[in-house]
């Protein structure tokens, strides 16, 4: 212990008390042994057998006046309430561990994160026992509690788990003000130590509070030349092919390639990018080539994290098709269509249509008497609705709703039409297109229903190369509701930026609070032990 | 008049035994004591009632039944001179010092014709007589009033007596001594050192005590500290037992005599077996002892 310091380690809470360490020299006085007077004429002699004697033993200390003086200074010193003296200093801390991608960079093969925590443990391990602590995460431009108020001890599971934490989901950015305002809404009680290598779009706090303690790690000479920073999927479901087109974040070198990889690698697909080609890529996807793609940039950079997405497309819908009738010719080619274009199959016999799968009915002509119930999808072309049964002349020319989703991009000026259904609009029904004023095409999602006003041989309509376009379209929003195409794991684009800044202040780990310790029981130990000594050297 | 305390009282009790105060050649001496002490024969006289009766012819007394008292022509004086040491350096045995100058002084003031105290006073030597056993009061006196301040006594030439000498003293420093010892046996003096012990240098357990300790001696003034313990004791009684060894080597070859003798403790003061070491019987020569009982158990 260094003299200098004693005032931190020892310290008393009835100072006053320790005047009566005056009364030693009273207890020395009491208790010393008195000096034997021998009057003798041999002194010559006492000397002599003095010289003889080694001179360690020629000087008896006086032990039992020693332990004694020793036993009364003990009981000075506890009655002055001799102790360990509280010390001021947070008395709280908590960790904050960015978890951003960046902290995924594998520094000379190890993660970046891993590499400071051998930082974080020495520290924790530095913290006394008594001060809890609690663990925090920054992710997902959040801050989470991955612990409550507790001792954090080296090594702990919370500990050891922070570098087995899942990279894949780290998609967002790590807000390290988040860290800042902890800092600040807990207080000086409260030492707040942020561990994270400030790289990407969120910069170190600036002026830091002073119970915000900064660790850096990482390398600033980090590189990140290969990954996505982009990623769309183009769907016309229930189309057979998705579209994805994916940018990259600079033309990739010469070997680069886009594997494509099903799930359970049922099926793979290696597409080779053209070495300074276009830092846009787009590729066609077999919507059959799997429920869930995994779409990877190879041979990567070393930091996986932007260079792999994942594709889900939505599920073929597959229905059966039943036209009535079933032997028109022009819903034969429709038929065709559809069978090809939806992996469809197509039935002729009224009674396998009850089957469990979705099914689609296309009607050309005839009557339907009340709305159907039975939510199966509908194309129907001069078929008879209730409050739509009159037929009349349609003569004028075709207006279209040409901001309507469906029918963005198409055209329909060359429509012909003769003669067509007329009446009362039905409720729900959205006029899709126009034939001198009367509607013609009504979309009816409620009743899952495309309804035109003439049938397919009584106009030009098989002619139109608007229509399969139109009935897929219509098909997305009156087939049965499915889970939608997916493209995730894309990168935020800005924590591409993986090269490390260092903290702007570091400071050592602050002298944390210690609570008041009295020394009595060792003051009363030690007693024990002399008071003993003393009766055995009696 | 100082009061008489116990030791007084036990002093006649020797008178029933045959014991002398020891010296070097008084025995010697002593054997010729009728012819010289008494002169030659000069004839018979009538007995007379008080008359000394170690003047009674017994042979006439046998022969004829007249009781006649023998007439010497010369008589020769018995004189016991007592040499005490009354340096400051005694008072640590001043107690025995008294009492041993009592024993001796009663015995041959009783045994012998006279004695003589020789002290070393302030002023220098101091030789004071008495004669015959009612003079045992003054000397009494005397010895109790003497005080030990002075040093050791010089010794006068010797006179035309039957002289014996006893020296006691402590004997240190123990170089002045010995070569005060020489220069007697160079001036023709033969004398009976005699070194009253006490009990605390006779290595007798009972005085042995452990701690701090001061030791004193009055005549240099010099004082020793010292941590009394078992080990230390019983070196100090080696070197007592040395010196001695080595004093009564020193007597034998100068022809003096030497007595180490235990001084009895305080409660054994009236035991008058006690005492009996530091007297001679008559039968018996005693020239020196070095006896250290303690020391050699």
């Amino acid at each position: 212990m260094d003299l200098a310091h004693l005032h931190e380690h020892l310290g008393f809470s009835r100072a006053w008390v320790l005047w009566f360490l005056l009364l030693l020299p009273v207890v020395f006085l009491l208790y010393r042994e008195p000096s034997v007077e021998l009057t003798t004429d041999r002194l010559g002699l006492w000397r002599r057998a003095l010289a003889r004697l080694p001179r360690r033993k020629r000087r008896k200390p006086p032990l039992g006046l020693i332990l004694t003086l020793l036993m009364t200074a003990l009981i000075v010193l506890a009655a002055a309430g001799g102790g360990r003296p509280e010390r001021e200093g947070p008395r709280r801390f908590a960790v904050v561990v960015d978890l951003s991608p960046s902290m995924q960079y594998p520094e000379k093969g190890v993660r970046r994160l891993r590499t400071l925590l051998p930082t974080l443990e020495a520290e924790l391990r530095a913290i006394p026992p008594w001060i809890p602590g609690r663990l925090l995460v920054l992710r997902d431009e959040e801050m989470g509690e991955m612990t409550r108020w507790k001792a954090l001890a080296v090594g702990s599971t919370e500990v050891r788990g922070l570098p087995t934490l899942s990279a894949p989901r780290l998609g967002g950015l790590a807000r390290l003000g988040l860290a800042r305002r902890l800092a600040e809404r807990s207080g000086a009680s409260t030492a707040v130590l942020l561990y994270a290598d400030g790289a990407g779009p969120s910069p170190w706090p600036k002026d830091p509070p002073d119970n915000l303690y900064l660790r850096a790690g990482g390398s600033a000479e980090a590189k990140n030349p290969i990954g996505f920073v982009s990623a769309r999927v183009l769907d016309p479901w229930p189309g057979a092919e998705l579209q994805v087109q994916l940018g990259l974040r600079q033309p990739v070198a010469k070997g680069v390639a886009l594997l494509l990889v099903s799930q359970g690698h049922k099926a793979q697909q290696k597409i080779p990018l053209d070495e300074g080609g276009t830092e846009l890529v787009k590729i066609d996807v077999p919507r059959a080539f799997g429920a869930e793609i995994t779409l990877e940039l190879e041979p990567g950079d070393g930091f996986a994290l932007d260079e792999s997405l994942v594709l889900k497309p939505r599920p073929a819908w597959g229905p059966t098709i039943l036209s009535r009738p079933f032997d028109d010719k022009d819903l034969r080619v429709l038929e065709g269509y559809l069978e090809e274009e939806l992996a469809a199959e197509v039935l002729t016999d009224e009674g396998l249509f009850a089957t469990k799968k979705d099914r689609l009915l296309l009607m050309e002509g005839g009557e339907l008497a009340r709305w159907p119930t039975d939510g199966m999808p509908r194309l129907c072309f001069g078929t008879r609705l209730p409050g739509l049964s009159r037929v009349g002349a349609l003569e004028g020319p075709v207006e279209w709703e040409r901001g309507d989703p469906l029918l963005r991009g198409l055209e329909l000026s060359t429509l012909r039409v003769d003669e067509g259904l007329r009446g009362q609009l039905p409720e729900g029904a959205r006029v899709l297109a126009r034939v001198g004023g009367q509607p013609f095409l009504l979309l009816m999602p409620e009743r899952r229903m495309l309804w035109c006003a003439t049938e397919l041989g009584q106009s030009s309509l098989v002619e139109q190369a608007f229509l399969p376009l139109l009935i897929l379209r219509s098909l997305r929003q009156l087939a049965p509701e499915g889970a939608a195409t997916s493209l995730t794991g894309l990168l935020d684009p800005r924590e591409a930026d993986v090269a490390a800044r260092p903290a702007p202040r570091s400071r050592p780990t602050p002298v944390f609070f210690r609570p008041r310790r009295p020394y009595w029981p060792e003051i009363l130990g030690a007693f024990l032990v002399l008071l003993f000594l003393r009766f055995f050297l009696a | 008049m100082i009061p008489p305390d116990d030791f007084d009282q036990l002093l006649p009790a020797f008178l029933d035994l045959p014991v002398y105060p020891p010296t070097v050649d008084l025995d010697e001496r002593g054997r010729l004591r009728v012819r010289a002490e008494f002169g030659d024969f000069k004839g018979h006289v009538p007995y007379t009632p008080g008359e000394d009766l170690r003047f009674l012819d017994w042979s006439v007394l046998a022969r004829t039944g007249h009781k006649m008292c023998r007439r010497f022509e010369l008589v020769r004086h018995r004189r016991l001179s007592i040499l005490a040491d009354l340096s400051p350096s005694m008072r640590s045995r001043e107690e025995g010092l008294r009492d041993l100058l009592r024993l001796f002084g009663f015995l041959g003031l009783h045994r012998l014709d006279s004695v003589e105290l020789v002290t070393g006073d302030k002023g220098g030597t101091e030789s004071r007589l008495f004669i015959g056993a009612t003079d045992y009061e003054r000397y009494r006196e005397t010895v109790l009033g003497l005080t030990l301040d002075g040093g050791p006594p010089e010794i006068a030439p010797e006179e035309d007596r039957s002289l014996g000498r006893m020296l006691i003293s402590d004997f240190q420093p123990e170089e002045e001594w010995r070569a005060r010892l020489a220069q007697l046996r160079q001036q023709g003096h033969a004398v009976l050192s005699l070194f009253p012990r006490l009990p605390v240098e006779a290595g007798d357990d009972s005085t042995l005590w452990e701690g701090p300790s001061m030791l004193r001696d009055l005549q240099s003034g010099e004082n020793l500290s010292v941590a009394m313990t078992p080990a230390l004791y019983s070196n100090f009684l080696e070197e007592q037992e040395d010196w001695e060894m080595r004093m009564g080597a020193l007597s034998k070859d100068l022809k003096h005599g030497f007595m180490a003798v235990d001084l009895p403790k305080a409660e054994h003061r009236a035991d008058y077996e006690a005492w009996l070491p530091f007297l001679a019987r008559r039968a018996e020569t005693r020239r020196f002892t070095t006896t250290n009982p303690f020391a050699a158990s």
